[in-house]
């Protein structure tokens, strides 16, 4: 039963240590999202659970978490149709050989690695419930993802997403998140097929009749929202609510075929009319709620299931170290090698890298899924964790250190799609 | 021409290498997936000597839940004080450890569901265990 006064103290709690700790994060140059990812890690049972589990118990019952649950479930689903609202086409126009190169490399060489390190490591950290290629196809994909809203809001602090160099890096993110969604997707199908849920052939023609129905049938219908907008001014609370049913719908469509709910939310965000001023509006209204209060929930969730207790000895944390050195190799190497051999100087090639690298809280998102369909065990789960916290820390430092020595973004900055909005999400 | 080649080389050669791991590691044998709940079924003679009476409150039913990662396990006992124990699994052989208690059990896949038969030695008291695992039965949080 639904227990209201311990639910809104729940998410009191993590509002407030969520602020705080992103508060934290800012003053060392930090973006927010790496101190609310943190704030939700030290929620879980690797700290409060540590020291005070007694408190744990009485914050965070196991019954009530179900209801936690769902609001977090509601606050990714708003925010992935952000995500999706943010990706315009019009960013890889003109942008050539070199974002082309280096957003499949940069794609390709972790999955590669991450295949490879999966050689070695399901036979150490997964059981005979996962079959070896839902197994290795997944550390691929959850190694290739990187954060394009956080990424986007890096460059837009660093004042880079008019320079050359940020607008290759926003076009590569760009493809690399399209392109890891649609085979994360593949590797979700694959695995609930296997689990019998819902036969293989069903999921891959319903999944292509509602992609094409979403392309080709309500795309076009969502322009005429742009119509009223321009006409009104303002998003009325008609258009507003057709927009979440969307949401709802596209998520619940996505679900039923076997995908994710997450797909159909990010599909919806994609198609929406990609006016600056219509996506901004939009932006602002939903980003308070979905950003603000409800996202913290997903991550205090994901601290919940992130014990780092369950490392333990030498032998895991050499795995961890593992993880994390393959991720960089994978990310920051693929991407680097590949943007200097398509003609990029050393130092930008190798900022692009670094920012590519970063995986924030895409990769949580990825990381839950991966656990909710039994393919990462509790500990592989926790060292992905600390391998997306990891990547995404260093992230800050390190373009300051390689990149910002001597140069000045003002003085090559050129213009870029409009859509990318200065207050991107996360 | 140029591009091309190096497109291909930096395009095609990681698909075909991704190709050939999931080929080659297709033959690989992971660990036994034992993780989730355990009903216990403490040996009657035992659990009614005095040393190993007060391990069980009388109402809940004996549980053991395995966290499995791996080769790796966090086994978690609902005896009257909370006890965790952090283990291996080697084939089907279960060694775990607590400070002050260890765990030993073989877990057998055969019979319709999983069973374990095993020993809980919590000086001064040693118990006979069997148990029967609830593959219905998922944790709050999730995983394995």
């Amino acid at each position: 039963m639904l227990n209201l006064p311990l639910l809104l103290v729940q998410v009191a709690v993590i509002l407030i240590v969520a602020r705080l700790v992103g508060l934290l994060f800012r003053k060392i140059h930090q973006p927010q999202v790496m101190g609310e990812m943190v704030a939700g890690i030290l929620l879980g049972p690797s700290l409060l659970g540590w020291v005070a589990p007694a408190v744990t118990l009485a914050l965070f019952p196991p019954e009530s978490l179900g209801y936690l649950n769902a609001l977090s479930q509601i606050g990714l689903l708003l925010f992935m149709f952000l995500v999706g609202l943010e990706l315009d086409p019009q960013i890889l126009r003109g942008r050539g050989h070199a974002a082309v190169v280096t957003s499949h490399v940069s794609i390709l060489a972790p999955f590669f690695l991450g295949t490879l390190l999966a050689l070695f490591l399901y036979p150490r950290l997964s059981d005979d419930s996962v079959p070896y290629v839902h197994f290795a196809l997944f550390l691929g994909i959850a190694m290739s993802i990187t954060a394009f809203p956080v990424l986007a809001r890096i460059l837009t602090e660093r004042n880079l997403l008019r320079t050359p160099l940020g607008s290759l890096t926003i076009a590569c993110a760009a493809v690399d998140d399209v392109t890891g969604w649609c085979v994360l997707a593949g590797v979700v199908i694959l695995v609930r097929a296997d689990d019998g849920v819902m036969p293989l052939w069903l999921t891959l023609a319903g999944s292509a009749v509602y992609i094409v129905a979403m392309l080709f049938v309500i795309r076009p219908l969502l322009g005429r929202l742009e119509t009223i907008y321009k006409q009104r001014g303002k998003l009325s609370h008609d258009v507003m609510a057709i927009i979440f049913l969307l949401v709802l719908v596209s998520g619940l469509i996505t679900e039923w075929l076997g995908i994710h709910a997450l797909f159909g939310a990010f599909l919806a965000g994609a198609i929406m009319p990609k006016n600056y001023r219509f996506v901004h509006t939009l932006t602002e209204k939903l980003e308070d709620v979905a950003v603000v209060l409800l996202l913290p929930l997903f991550f205090a969730f994901t601290g919940l299931r992130t014990s780092i207790g369950l490392i333990s000895g030498a032998e895991m944390w050499f795995f961890c170290a593992l993880i994390i050195l393959v991720a960089i190799m994978g990310k920051f190497g693929g991407s680097t090698i590949a943007a200097r051999v398509s003609g990029i100087p050393w130092r930008e090639a190798s900022a692009l890298g670094i920012l590519m690298n970063t995986r924030g809280l895409m990769e949580l998102v990825v990381l839950n899924i991966g656990l909710e369909i039994g393919v990462l065990s509790p500990a592989m789960f926790t060292m992905m964790v600390i391998m997306a916290l990891t990547t995404t820390f260093m992230t800050s430092p390190l373009l300051q250190r390689v990149y910002f020595g001597t140069f000045r973004p003002e003085e090559t900055a050129v213009p870029v799609s409009k859509s990318i909005s200065p207050e991107v999400p996360h | 021409m140029k591009a091309i080649l190096h497109y291909l080389a930096l395009v095609g050669l990681p698909i075909l290498g991704i190709l050939g791991l999931l080929q080659l590691g297709s033959s690989l044998q992971a660990p036994a997936s034992i993780g989730g709940i355990w009903l216990l079924q403490p040996a009657d003679a035992e659990v009614q000597n005095a040393d190993c009476a007060k391990l069980f409150t009388e109402t809940a039913v004996p549980t053991l839940l395995i966290s499995q990662s791996g080769i790796f396990l966090q086994l978690t006992m609902n005896t009257t004080e909370k006890l965790t124990l952090t283990g291996r699994l080697t084939g089907l052989e279960v060694v775990a450890e607590a400070d002050t208690a260890v765990f030993q059990a073989t877990i057998n896949r055969e019979s319709e569901p999983d069973s374990l038969t095993g020993k809980l030695l919590i000086p001064p008291c040693t118990l006979s265990l069997t148990g029967l695992r609830q593959p219905e039965l998922q944790t709050a949080i999730g995983g394995h």
